[in-house]
């Protein structure tokens, strides 16, 4: 026979439990079904939960651009980021994890802030009015229940009481986990198993002290309160602890011991940090996603000093090949110009050949044995040959393009045809360049520009690989800028200049 | 104006300025339906862009929505009629100016326990697929550009009879093939790289057709099961290794005696197929 000191009243928690216990049994609680569906939507305007009940019942409260309406008919009014608003949205926001059980249970708990102003109080008081008739509509139903160890349940009201207190317990239905709770003894005070006593029921003690001499086939669940195992005792399911301790004095414990009240504050503090990344997440997002016109007119801007520090690199490159080598620039830039399409069939080859050249050089340097040596000289400068004659090239194109724009008259551009080669090589290089300058202004202009930017990116990128294919081709025609076999010496580039543009490129020459 | 050129300028910076004015209304919307009577499910998704994710609900939940969509331009699908079941996004009519439909979501949970035929409908997305614990009757992807892995973390307790994907500009990752529990699958992939990893609980035989246009598949086996890759290809390497040639095909030397095969036909046009062995 169990000793326990009786009360005439049984403990809330203990009550409480009970209660849970019946929520987690099916077949007694029919509220496990009474949530059909769901729907909780929330957006920067609006705050809505739509529920089908069982029986073809719905409720649906939408908070939207200051007004409440329940069933679609207007309630009231609120202001977004008031005290109720922020509640509203709390709940929503605990609601839209939680299952058809415990998603009652929140909308049960719900309760309007303290805080709120005269004119809200009444709106909020419909609120909870609603939640709850629709959240235990189906539980007002339920038969009594007589659950083992004498504790009693009668109607919907107790369960609403009950289910308000579960929401200030949080952890209790992680205790209560996976329990057997078919069969449960409950307990508000100091008890004892005898040692002739064997306990086939979960024991669930609250507030008090469990001293277990004999057997205990299930589970112990102690709430602020100790278990002592003494000799000879033996539990054969887990001892589960809240606020409480196992004091071993021998017997045996088949299961495990769990701290819930650790359990509890590991997953709380898990879900905080969850909570955190996601807010951040969403923040970050938020932002992304926020359109902003100084974002791309910064984007833009940035481009535009991209391209245009290109072209400053480019023009001291040009500048330094005409004032050194001048004559070989011309001579592939008159290549490029009047052999054009040839140019470009030996620039296309050539780059095709460039690396099986490069690679049959090792060979044939390598088989010849006494070429060994030469690798060393072959390996680092033929890329970088390769690279020079490409890059004199472009400079090639831009030149002959520049000569080309001084050479004709183009509305605008008047200012050009008075030049020397210094003005030849940054007008080519401005034109070569162009579509990169007009992509990225354009793209200031904000997302609708995408594609225009795109073409001219595609055009600027055309017009760099047309320079260097063309140019190296030229520049492979004239041997490096030392032959104008291609071109003659009173090449046709001059003589479709103006009289006194020829004159000044024969000076330069 | 004081000039035509004016005037373009000035209409430019209102062009510019039109969308502060046209802001998108995110809206992120969970609906969920506890499992009734339902004891089979046709279910059809239909996502355009945005991230997606799916995997198999808790026990006695039909469905599990959470999606964030701009309302001004798509609304929620989510209709239940008998056994059939329509989720994901629809048009609202409602559009209007500049839209970036890809900072959308849509998480998916369906219900476990039941026979589901699936039907998946993704566009330009980013797919992330878990079809452990889903009871599979019928299924069929159809993902446009994007990247998509789908992984089977359980086995399908019924037999599946056909397994369809179609992919177009992808990255496609499939994991865990076996536990389709599948008789045939069929992969039909445009551009992209393709991997398909036969891991899971063996099946006695399982057929796979895949049929590539331009990228690289790659083929994971473990090992103990027996392997016969046909393959009929224009300009795509192939790296049978672990396997012998045979007349068109290429077998693993335990073929003849493997308890479990896979039959794997492949027709690519360029590209690379990869033959990889895992423990």
């Amino acid at each position: 026979m169990l000793r326990t000191s009786s009360r005439s009243s049984l403990h809330p928690l203990c009550a409480l439990i009970a209660g849970l216990a019946l929520l987690g049994t099916p077949p007694l609680f029919a509220q496990e079904h009474g949530v059909v569906s769901s729907e909780i939507a929330v957006s920067s305007r609006e705050a809505a939960l739509d529920l089908e009940l069982q029986g073809g019942r719905r409720l649906e409260i939408t908070f939207r651009d200051g007004q409440v309406r329940i069933d679609g008919e207007p309630a009231g009014t609120y202001t977004a980021g008031d005290a109720l608003d922020r509640s509203w949205r709390e709940l929503l926001g605990r609601a839209v994890s939680l299952d058809n059980g415990p998603l009652a249970e929140a909308l049960v708990a719900w309760a309007p802030p303290a805080d709120l102003p005269a004119a809200a109080t009444e709106l909020a008081a419909r609120l909870d009015t609603a939640l709850e008739a629709a959240a235990t509509a189906q539980a007002a139903n339920l038969p009594a229940v007589t659950p083992t160890g004498g504790v009693t349940l009668e109607g919907g009201d107790a369960l609403r009481r009950l289910l308000r207190d579960a929401a200030r317990l949080p952890g209790l239905a992680a205790a209560l986990e996976e329990l057997e709770l078919d069969r449960l003894r409950l307990y508000d005070d100091d008890v004892t198993i005898p040692a002739d006593e064997v306990v086939e029921s979960t024991v669930v003690i609250v507030d008090g002290d469990l001293d277990v001499y004999g057997t205990v086939r299930s589970d112990v669940l102690a709430i602020d309160g100790n278990v002592r195992l003494h000799e000879g005792a033996r539990i054969e399911g887990d001892v589960r602890l809240v606020d409480g301790q196992l004091d071993r004095q021998g017997g045996q414990l088949l299961g495990s011991v769990r701290d819930i009240e650790a359990d509890v504050e590991r997953v709380v503090r898990e879900s905080e940090v969850e909570r955190r990344i996601e807010e951040a997440v969403r923040r970050s997002a938020g932002r992304r996603d926020a359109f902003s016109p100084f974002r791309y007119i910064g984007e833009g801007i940035a481009g535009i000093i991209h391209a245009l520090a290109m072209f400053a690199v480019f023009a001291l490159l040009g500048s330094g090949v005409v004032f050194f080598a001048r004559d070989k620039l011309e001579t592939v830039a008159d290549t490029a110009r009047h052999v054009t399409g040839r140019a470009a069939g030996v620039g296309l080859a050539g780059l095709f050949l460039l690396v099986p050249a490069f690679i049959l050089g090792i060979i044939v340097l390598v088989v010849s044995l006494v070429g060994i040596p030469l690798l060393l000289v072959w390996i680092p400068l033929f890329p970088l040959a390769a690279f020079a004659a490409c890059v004199l090239g472009y400079l090639g194109v831009a030149h002959g393009i520049g000569e080309y724009v001084a050479s004709h008259r183009f509305e605008g551009l008047e200012w050009l045809r008075r030049s020397n080669s210094y003005y030849y090589m940054l007008t080519g290089l401005g034109a070569l360049l162009a579509a990169f300058v007009a992509a990225q202004a354009v793209s200031i202009g904000g997302p609708w520009f995408g594609v225009l930017k795109g073409l001219l990116i595609a055009l600027g990128v055309f017009a760099t690989m047309a320079a260097v294919v063309i140019g190296l081709g030229a520049v492979i025609l004239s041997r490096g800028g030392t032959s104008r076999e291609f071109v003659g010496r009173d090449a046709a580039g001059l003589s479709d200049m103006e009289p006194g543009l020829a004159d000044v490129e024969s000076s330069n020459a | 104006m004081r000039s035509p050129r004016t005037a373009a300028i000035v209409a430019s910076l209102l062009l510019a300025c039109a969308p502060v004015s046209n802001a998108q209304s995110w809206r992120t919307v969970t609906k969920v339906r506890h499992l009734a009577a339902e004891d089979q499910l046709d279910v059809n998704v239909r996502y355009g862009a945005g991230v997606f994710r799916l995997r198999a609900a808790e026990a006695g939940v039909l469905y599990r929505m959470r999606l964030r969509y701009d309302e001004d331009v798509v609304e929620p699908l989510a209709e239940l009629n008998g056994n059939d079941l329509e989720l994901g996004i629809r048009g609202s009519g409602r559009m209007r100016g500049w839209h970036k439909e890809g900072a959308g979501e849509l998480e998916l949970e369906l219900v476990r326990g039941i026979p589901v035929d699936l039907n998946l409908e993704i566009g330009a997305t980013r797919s992330i697929i878990d079809l452990g614990g889903l009871s599979l009757t019928a299924l069929d992807v159809s993902a446009g550009a994007s990247e998509s892995t789908i992984s089977v973390s359980e086995p399908n307790p019924v037999r599946l009879s056909d397994a369809r994907f179609q992919v177009g500009a992808v990255s496609f990752r499939a994991e865990g093939l076996q536990n389709l529990n599948a008789e045939r699958i069929e992969l039909k992939a445009g551009v992209g790289e393709v991997t398909l990893d036969f891991s899971g609980q063996p099946q006695e035989e399982t057929t796979v057709d895949v049929e590539m246009g331009l990228g690289s598949l790659t083929l994971r086996f473990p090992r103990g099961v027996g392997v016969r890759i046909i393959k009929n290809t224009f300009l795509a390497s192939f790296d049978s290794e672990g396997l012998l040639k045979q007349g068109d095909a290429y077998l693993s030397p335990d073929w003849e005696s493997a308890p479990r095969r896979v039959t794997v036909q492949v027709k690519a046009a360029l590209g690379s197929i990869d033959v990889q062995w895992v423990p």
